[in-house]
């Protein structure tokens, strides 16, 4: 993962600024979350049907073993090629050893979280490979040399100008090309069919993947998952090792959910199940017409496994909607980019540190209210404030809090179970409040605290408290 | 898979599920203490369990199949059209050929969409059908036909499903169904018999388990390829075909 | 069975800031028809250590409130939906497999009710006979909402206040920024959240925005007062106490 140099603090300060990147942010978000209502509204019994999602991920993933070891077995009776990756490296590994001895040349690459996280991309390429990415935003972010900003929209943060400028400077577009964006998308369209057709291997992500019948399924809205998977001879799709449900019925309960929930669609354009390499004729019967030769599914451990063993577990649930980041306040904020990390929002806000260590993200869990609007719109209910929460308190245990932080608490903790020294405290700091107050009103504390005052006044404590009067009034309980 | 990569994956994964945590397995009233492996040993909840997504769909709600897949294409700028016999199908095609000046089109063979005479029926009327074979080795073979099928604009297909709730239409590949003719081509028309609808997703994948072991490739498809990449703003037609129409045949 | 005597978990923060909303708490559930007692040596829920990870901290906090209000049997009301997700949600996760103190959290997460909660849905109580003036509007606070599921017994509670107009806070659900902590480790995103809060704040026509937590209302009552604003945000017992200002000093 990237962008661990820069502290996360002036990564939010560089976002807070971009005006009308949070403007861009906040529009879509609010759009989505008003499209998400009213698809998730139109399921019968939504609640349900979400519990019903739920509940297959849960028991897949205790089970997974079974599950992955059935998935192997029938994607290959199906004909297809499958490989276990323990880590990012060996991920990569494989597909650039296939590349080079099957003379791969050029590579099309439909959206693939999982490959930006393992960092595919530079490693073919600096194997002398043209590697293109298919999916629009994906396309520009590689022209641009930039990072997507959300799982599902990759360039929320750009405008229109902006890509205008990335296609003039990048591929040479003529004003008339870039004139508005129908113009853009065809020019899109031209430039990247022309890859498609030449290209000798495709790489996508995965969706899902399906155990009982060794199949794959990829969404998407633009028919570059299909065109990366059909046409070019080899087709490598790359699965996180959690992406998995046992059967096909299992799939139709979370396709029903994956659009509504992140697009506000009812389905993609485009649910694409994929099991094996186009299919030979035989006993006088012809074969498919088009269709890879070679099918590769690469299985991509790189960290869950050790999620998976253990309180984080949850997080695996995840089917990369979106919601979550649209849903998020914070995220509304101060986009994607700030999180400095290729899994961003609230998902992202465990995920990252779950892979990666406390260490390389211990800010992440701390960028959020635990206000829980993620929680309310995930498609299978993952409490991810209780893994912000668990997270947090991994950073306490990994010594990453701040002293001032740790010092205060121990002192609350100290005080809060003596309750006279509680109260005398209490009293105290509202005396000394009662120096720094102005009209029952403190407009700059010192310190670490000045980030209140920065933008709000703080009340003074009063000098009696609630209970000291009541005991005064009432001598203890009455 | 190397025997020893499976045996790894079957030692690491195995080794992680013994102590994890999996909240929510039981459904609404799971406290989220599990441990470890499902005890119901069930792997997935019973169709009965899973509630009727079958009689949602607020577009046009309350209305029969038919009604519903239309608006529901409609909604997303598909077209639809009727038909009730062979005749009725060619007209359409011819119409919408004729519209896009084609004279070829990258199509299912008559036995694959299940109209015999289809073909000759169309030639009769001046438009070739295609066959949209590829040849996978790279070589001028290949270089021939992508460029040959690349311009055609025009794709024929049938459908071996439909969504009523979605407007979606469900394409299996096999022998004389090629991918790219619903894919490749700008314009995609896909004929599909009204006996045919079921409601959702959900509904297909419970009970045709048939059709993902047809052949290597199936596809539900909802609509116009799109994108809103650029400013949220919608675009029709970035690698999949922009225009999409349906024939419902009720014959 | 309608209780006559609850225990009131006062919380640090209206023990110590806002007494007077004590006051006005204790006004209505008297109004209400039960007897209030307050167990001595409240200090803190331990929810501040809990949301920055210091659980060890927490548990001590959580332990003593446990032990002073497990000894009496009445049920417990505490006018936060913050501190009351945290003794009905979080006292049960942080102590739940301790072999004491598992069963008294859960004991004492059964018998704890949120304020409005208590009101409506226990003692059965909608009009407690408030007046106010000016125009009211609601801000939802996030941990009684999606904490605790509270939000038709504000709302309620509102609906019978006279004198008052009401008007819809657009965004209303959409957090402050407070988030405790938050507000100072991350106080730059803070302060823009809380702009949000405030725009849709003046931009509504209220005088008045009640809430179940005071400290969202400090978060947003501090902005509201650098700004220059007139409009208070108040605890809603006290705009049903008709208490006019919480006091401060």
């Amino acid at each position: 993962m990237h962008d661990v140099s820069v502290p996360f603090y002036r990564r939010v300060e560089d976002a807070l600024q971009k005006t009308r990147m949070r403007q861009a942010v906040q529009h879509t978000s609010l759009r989505a979350m008003e499209s998400r209502r009213a698809a998730i509204a139109e399921l019968d019994a939504s609640d349900a049907v979400r519990d019903a999602a739920r509940a297959i991920r849960s028991r897949t993933l205790a089970a997974l073993d079974r599950h992955l070891d059935t998935f192997v077995e029938n994607v290959e009776r199906n004909g297809g090629t499958v490989f276990f990756a323990e880590t990012g490296g060996d991920a990569v590994d494989y597909v650039r050893r296939l590349a080079r001895d099957r003379g791969v040349k050029t590579i099309v690459k439909g959206k693939s979280m999982v490959s930006e996280e393992i960092e595919l991309n530079p490693v073919l390429e600096g194997d002398g490979m043209e590697v293109v990415e298919t999916d629009l935003g994906e396309f520009i972010v590689q022209l641009d040399n930039d990072r997507p900003s959300h799982i599902v929209a990759p360039i929320l943060h750009k405008t229109k100008e902006d890509c205008a400028r990335v296609f003039k400077e990048k591929l040479g577009a003529s004003d008339e090309d870039v004139a508005g964006v129908p113009q853009m998308t065809q020019l899109a369209r031209r430039v990247l069919r022309s890859a498609f057709l030449r290209a000798d291997m495709g790489i996508t992500g995965v969706n899902f993947g399906v155990a009982e019948t060794g199949s794959v399924c990829i969404c998407t809205n633009e028919g570059n998952g299909r065109l990366s998977s059909s046409l070019p001879r080899i087709h490598v799709a790359i699965m996180g090792m959690e992406r998995l449900v046992p059967t096909a019925a299992d799939l139709g309960v979370m396709l029903e959910v994956l659009g509504r929930s992140g697009t506000g669609q009812r389905l993609t354009v485009y649910s694409n199940v994929l099991s094996g390499p186009r299919r030979a004729g035989g006993d006088g019967q012809a074969g498919e017409p088009d269709g890879p030769e070679e099918f590769h599914v690469v299985i991509v451990d790189n960290g869950r496994s050790e999620i998976l063993a253990g309180e984080l577990a949850e997080i695996l649930y995840c089917i990369r909607c979106g919601a979550c980041l649209y849903a998020c306040p914070v995220y509304q904020q101060i986009g994607g980019h700030a999180y400095g990390s290729v899994y961003s929002g609230p998902v992202g806000s465990v995920l990252s540190p779950a892979l990666s260590g406390i260490h390389e993200f211990h800010d992440l869990p701390h960028a959020s209210t635990l206000c829980g609007n993620c929680r309310e719109v995930c498609p299978v209910r993952i409490d991810l404030p209780r893994m912000l929460l668990r997270l947090r308190a991994k950073g306490v245990e990994a010594g990453v809090s701040p002293v001032w932080i740790t010092s205060g608490m121990k002192v609350l903790g100290w005080l809060g179970t003596r309750p006279a020294m509680f109260a005398m405290a209490g009293r105290v700091s509202a005396r000394l409040a009662g120096f720094l107050a102005k009209d029952g009103w403190i407009t700059s504390m010192p310190g670490h605290l000045s980030g209140w005052t920065a933008s709000r006044d703080f009340p003074a404590p009063a000098t009696e408290s609630f209970q000291e009067r009541w005991a005064r009034r009432h001598g203890g309980r009455s | 898979m190397t025997p020893q990569n499976r045996a790894r994956m079957r030692e690491v994964v195995g080794r992680a599920v013994r102590t994890g945590l999996f909240p929510g397995g039981a459904g609404p009233d799971d406290t989220g203490h599990g441990h470890g492996t499902n005890e119901a040993g069930v792997d997935t909840l019973p169709m009965a369990a899973i509630p009727g997504t079958a009689s949602a769909a607020a577009p046009a709600k309350g209305l029969p199949p038919i009604e519903r897949f239309t608006a529901a294409l409609e909604a997303l700028a598909g077209t639809v059209h009727r038909a009730r016999s062979l005749q009725d199908v060619v007209e359409i095609v011819v119409a919408q050929a004729g519209r896009l000046r084609a004279t070829q089109i990258l199509a299912w063979s008559d036995e694959a969409i299940g109209l015999p005479g289809l073909t000759a029926a169309l030639a009769a009327r001046g438009l070739a059908c295609i066959a949209g074979d590829i040849p996978q080795p790279n070589g001028p073979a290949r270089t021939e036909a992508l460029a040959t099928l690349a311009q055609i604009p025009l794709g024929l297909t049938g459908a071996d499903a439909g969504f009523s709730e979605t407007g979606t239409v469900v394409l299996a590949t096999g022998p004389g169904r090629p991918r790219m003719a619903s894919l490749l081509v700008p314009t995609h028309i896909a004929i599909l018999r009204v006996d045919r609808l079921v409601d959702s997703v959900s509904t297909l994948l419970a009970t045709r388990r048939d059709l993902v072991d047809a052949g290597s490739n199936f596809v539900c498809i909802t609509g116009p390829s799109r994108t809103a990449d650029i400013e949220h703003t919608l675009s029709r037609g970035v690698h999949g075909p922009g225009d999409v129409h349906v024939i419902l045949l009720d014959a | 069975m309608r209780p006559a005597r609850v225990q009131l978990l006062v919380t640090c923060l209206v023990d110590r800031f806002f007494p007077g909303t004590g006051d006005s708490v204790v006004t209505l559930l008297e109004k209400a028809g039960v007897t209030v007692s307050v167990p001595a040596a409240q200090t803190c829920c331990g929810q501040p250590a809990f949301n920055a990870g210091y659980d060890a901290e927490a548990r001590a906090l959580a332990r003593h409130t446990i032990d002073i209000l497990s000894a009496s049997d009445d049920p417990i009301v505490v006018p936060s939906g913050s501190c009351g997700d945290m003794v009905i949600h979080q006292y049960v996760a942080l102590l739940g497999d301790d072999p004491e103190y598992g069963p008294k959290a859960r004991a004492i997460a059964a018998r704890t009710y949120e304020l409005t909660v208590f009101l409506t849905r226990v003692l059965g109580v909608v009009d407690l006979g408030a007046t106010a003036s000016g125009t009211i509007a609601y801000h939802a606070c996030c941990h009684g909402l999606r904490g605790l599921g509270v939000d038709a017994e504000p709302k309620a509670l509102l609906a019978q206040v006279t004198g008052a107009a009401a008007c819809p806070l657009p965004e209303a659900e959409v957090c402050c920024g407070f988030g405790g902590l938050f507000s100072v480790k991350m106080a730059d995103i803070s302060s823009e959240m809380l702009a949000r809060k405030l725009d849709a704040i003046e931009a509504c026509g209220a005088t008045t925005i009640a809430v179940t937590d005071v400290s969202c209302g400090m978060h947003m009552n501090g902005g509201l007062r650098r700004r220059g604003s007139a409009v208070r945000v108040a605890h809603i017992a006290d705009v049903l106490a008709g208490a006019t200002t919480g006091d401060a000093s």
